[in-house]
């Protein structure tokens, strides 16, 4: 054979002995040394490719969107106009989202690892669970899911109440309890099965599941984790009630909202959503109304109708001498004899201004009025006809609007309508969680889970075996040994890996758009059940505007989402390398 | 019954502070049974993906299950929806639900994207285990860690604003404009003939939103995955195997395409797996860059046309979700039937790579 005479046809050529006479192959060694250093060029052609495509990828990015990056585009909330619009509602709402996403992954994730890793049973007989076991166990299981059945039929309608001191009442259905009891009867007897009869091939039993089940998550779209999102947190599968008025909430209070003769608005506090007081108040005198989040108490009182028609119509009556002082001196201003157009400058605004309010009776405040009144009366420079009418309507409302709220403080419109509103404090927390900030961060949590537990598992595994092995000799227990020797040396690893999935998490877009949908969210979340935008949905949302602004600001929105992406990578990278040098 | 824990040793030697034996074991059976619970979290994960999907799409094709289920021409039957060739959901009366075309939409997007990614991954990925030196190695594996760092959205957007325009328009290939009855068009004034930038090649006519650059979006997305997973498995093949091919004569394109190749070919073929379930997956871009109308099965042609929109079933998903589906309408549960079917397909695309690996990993370690 060819291959066989030849010793090496890699470093310098060998004449081709037997090339013409081979018996198997009929290639030449020049062609396959050709087709040796195609291959190269081939390779360094694909891999060129491959950075070409992310210059490329990254320089049309640039471009479009380096223009439109300054400090306004980084403070602005998000806006419709795409000059104005801004990436800070977006910025926040991912920095809150991550966050819960990194608080609850990375418990979770790293527990489990150890789990997997640490406490893998030393039973060789694997997966054999004795006839004892199975049977208590799912004899254990069957009897606790028929009693929650039963308790909870007879009794799930039923509505528990009672209240805390600070938080007010809270209402719950009974099934949620009888559900609650359930699961911990149904743990205790899990837990003693384990303890008591298969401790091993149970923990055997449940470390297979585990192992392959986050394998086989890894590959789920995170769309997917969208939807088990919205059912398990933002509806939590209908247990608590509807989103939004769900049967437990902590931070909420709850106000009659009324609007007064002044057109202020009068808040009265009560205690809650379900207990209506009656609509139109039966006494004609109430005391001690407030403002939410004002100590402020404030005495009022509902008007009889012809008292309150009677001041209404007083002061309006007394605005007429005012309102004629105010045509005369404008119209004094106007040119072609009274009919063509006002000219006004500053100074003839405050004349004007103070020649008409000499005709008034005023119980506001007449310096505040005039300071008011004065870029009012100079905007009619200029003005003709029906313009000119119109915004001498304007001042004039203006300075009654005044008095209204002056003289008429402290009173109700008549057969005023209370509205049930409600005042969320920043540490509000309801059951369902809804589709806020809290229900995103957790579907995120689900999203990066299996690639936290992939790469503690992965630095797990690295860590030599002798570590552990010293500690249990010293008479540590394996939590001992785990927690005191493996863990701590494990802990670079962890963090490059928990850096790269809070890196996913923070780029993740589909399963936030499956839970929120593609809302207009300007302001920024306020308490954790507060609706949020994030970067990558801005992004998306941006990007599907036909309107070409938006396609620049959802380039400029791409850089700063890259910018923070390659930091936490750049993060990764030094913690990793930081760690090598030490071992 | 064999212990979890080493038999107590002489107080002597106990690591921390002193504690009894029992408080000890007490407190490890706890970390035990946390650390079991967070276990036991993960898998409700999957449990609770596999619930909620079952049950609305049996809600879905339960005739009583949803309130449109009373119209009779909205009850979907499971053979119509996995073997249909219409999927028109918000037509009225004319509603359609018959998956194949949301189906064929991804596989579309799928096969562009890999005929793309893996030529040039694989090759990348043996070029990068068996070739490069230590230096270009520690230039192109950060530059693909950034590539797969990237948000999809980001690669949706590149998609719109410039793979789409490379293929839609080339302003220095013009070609001539005909009429309706197929003649040229000519300038009345110049008599010159009319002509118009080409689409791509010249020949093809793309839309704004087409299935050949979303496709190609997700092969970029896709890139890094095959290219790391397959030199991860080109690299673990062992030396000797390449030694001995080159002892006997081999030329080192040889070596790498014949022997080292083939060794960890289980390994690759997993790697390929799991980026065809992401390709599969794949959301934003598609949302992005495919358009919105389901793939036209009338004829073999539109059927498998890379130049008109796709809706795969990940778009149809976004737009069900980000749209107004009233809550217990029959679109609103068809979305739920669409993503069982994507879970099923991607779960199985994982399962299988996942297995394949095993095997490949029982071989040579």
């Amino acid at each position: 054979m060819t291959q066989a005479i030849n010793p090496s046809p890699k470093p310098p050529m060998t004449p081709s002995i037997s090339s013409s006479t081979a018996g198997r192959t009929t290639r030449s060694t020049s062609a396959r040394m050709a087709k040796n250093r195609a291959f190269i060029y081939l390779c360094l052609g694909c891999t060129g490719l491959a950075i070409l495509i992310l210059t490329v990828l990254l320089l049309s990015i640039f471009i479009q969107g380096i223009g439109y990056i300054n400090l306004d585009f980084l403070r602005n909330l998000n806006s419709s106009d795409p000059t104005t619009a801004g990436v800070y509602t977006a910025l926040i709402g991912t920095i809150i989202v991550c966050a819960i996403c990194a608080a609850t992954a990375i418990p979770l994730g790293v527990g489990t690892a150890i789990l997997i890793e640490e406490f893998r049973p030393r039973a060789k007989n694997t997966g054999h669970i004795s006839g004892k076991a199975w049977a208590i166990g799912w004899g254990a299981t069957a009897a606790i899911l028929l009693l929650t059945y039963f308790v909870g039929h007879n009794a799930g309608g039923r509505v528990l109440e009672f209240s805390l001191p600070g938080v007010g009442a809270i209402k719950f259905k009974a099934v949620v309890l009888v559900w609650i009891l359930g699961l911990v009867v149904f743990a205790a007897a899990w837990f003693a099965v384990v303890h008591f009869i298969a401790k091993e091939s149970v923990l055997l039993f449940v470390h297979g599941i585990v192992e392959t089940n986050i394998r086989n998550l890894a590959g789920v779209p995170s769309i997917v984790y969208g939807i088990l999102g919205v059912t398990a947190f933002a509806t939590m599968f209908g247990l608590f009630g509807d989103m939004g008025a769900g049967k437990f909430a902590i931070g909420q209070s709850w106000y009659d909202q009324y609007v007064g003769e002044d057109r202020n608005s009068y808040y009265i506090p009560v205690s809650g959503p379900v207990d209506k007081v009656e609509k139109t108040p039966a006494a004609a005198d109430m005391t001690y109304y407030a403002r939410p989040g004002s100590s402020q108490t404030v005495s009022l009182t509902f008007l009889p109708e012809d008292e309150a028609k009677e001041r209404r119509d007083s002061i309006e009556g007394e605005m007429d001498a005012f309102d004629d002082a105010l045509r005369d001196a404008i119209d004094a201003t106007r040119g072609a004899r009274g009919r063509g157009p006002a000219t006004i400058d500053a100074a003839t605004a405050e004349g004007i201004v103070d020649e008409a309010m000499a005709a008034g009776r005023w119980e506001s405040d007449p310096a505040e009025l005039r300071k008011d009144l004065i870029p009012l009366v100079a905007a009619i420079d200029g003005l003709d006809r029906r313009d000119l009418s119109r915004a001498r309507r304007e001042v004039i409302n203006t300075a009654v609007d005044r008095e209204y709220r002056t003289r008429l403080t402290d009173t109700l419109m008549v057969g005023a309508m209370p509205v049930r509103t409600d005042r969320k404090a920043w540490y509000y927390l309801s059951l369902p969680l809804g589709r806020g900030v809290m229900a995103g961060g957790l579907t995120l949590m689900l999203v990066v889970l299996p690639i936290v537990i992939v790469a503690s598992q992965e630095a797990l595994k690295a860590v030599p075996d002798s570590y552990r092995q010293g500690a249990l000799a010293m008479g540590a227990t394996r939590w001992q040994a785990v927690s005191k020797t493996a863990l701590p040396a494990a802990i670079p690893g962890i963090c490059t890996g928990t850096i790269l999935a809070i890196s996913r998490a923070i780029g993740e877009a589909a399963p936030l758009l499956v839970l929120g949908g593609v809302g207009f969210i300007t302001a920024t979340p306020q308490h954790a059940m507060d609706r949020f935008a994030a970067m990558p949905m801005q992004i998306f949302q941006w990007a599907r505007e036909p309107d070409e602004g938006f396609q620049h600001i959802a380039a400029a929105g791409i850089i700063i989402l890259l910018v923070v992406l390659l930091s936490f990578n750049a993060l990764a990278i030094y913690i990793r390398q930081r760690a090598s040098r030490h071992q | 019954m064999s212990s979890l824990n080493p038999p107590p040793v002489p107080s002597v030697t106990r690591l921390g502070t002193p504690r009894s034996d029992k408080l000890r074991d007490l407190r490890e059976y706890g970390i035990l049974g946390v650390l079991i619970l967070f276990g036991l979290i993960t898998l409700g994960v999957t449990l609770g993906i596999i619930g909620i999907l079952s049950v609305e799409t049996f809600t879905f094709f339960d005739p009583a299950g949803h309130k449109d289920a009373q119209q009779e021409n909205t009850v979907v039957h499971v053979t119509d929806f996995l073997f249909g060739t219409q999927w028109n959901p918000l037509l009225g009366a004319e509603k359609h639900f018959g998956v194949m075309p949301l189906v064929i939409g991804t596989f579309k997007i799928v096969f562009v994207s890999m005929v793309f990614a893996i030529p040039v991954g694989l090759i990348s990925a043996i070029w990068l285990s068996e070739y490069a030196s230590h230096r270009a190695r520690s230039i192109i594996k950060p530059v693909l860690e950034v590539l797969a760092g990237i948000p999809t959205v980001v690669f949706g957007f590149f998609a719109v604003t410039f793979i789409t325009p490379v293929l839609l328009r080339w302003e220095w290939l013009q070609r001539p404009v005909y009429d309706d009855a197929g003649n040229v068009l000519t300038d009345p004034v110049t008599g010159a003939t009319v002509t118009e930038p080409a689409g791509f090649l010249g020949w093809l006519d793309f839309g704004t939103y087409n299935a050949l650059g979303a496709g190609l979006a997700v092969g970029i997305m896709c890139l890094p995955i095959i290219t790391s997973l397959s030199e991860d498995a080109l690299r673990a093949v062992p030396k000797a195997l390449r030694e001995g091919a080159l002892g006997l004569g081999s030329s080192k394109f040889e070596t790498s395409v014949k022997v080292v190749f083939p060794a960890a070919l289980s390994g690759i073929v997993a790697a390929l797996l799991l980026a065809i379930a992401r390709a599969v997956g794949e959301t934003m871009i598609v949302a992005l860059a495919a358009g919105g109308r389901s793939v036209d099965m009338g004829s073999v042609g539109s059927a498998l046309s890379l130049t008109d929109p796709v809706l795969p079933m990940t778009g149809y998903m976004v737009q069900m979700f980000t749209g107004d589906a009233p809550h217990g309408s029959v679109e609103y549960y068809s979305s739920y039937a669409v993503a069982g079917t994507l879970f099923v397909i991607t779960l199985g695309l994982t399962v299988l790579g996942n297995q394949v690996q095993k095997r490949f990993r029982e071989k040579y370690s």
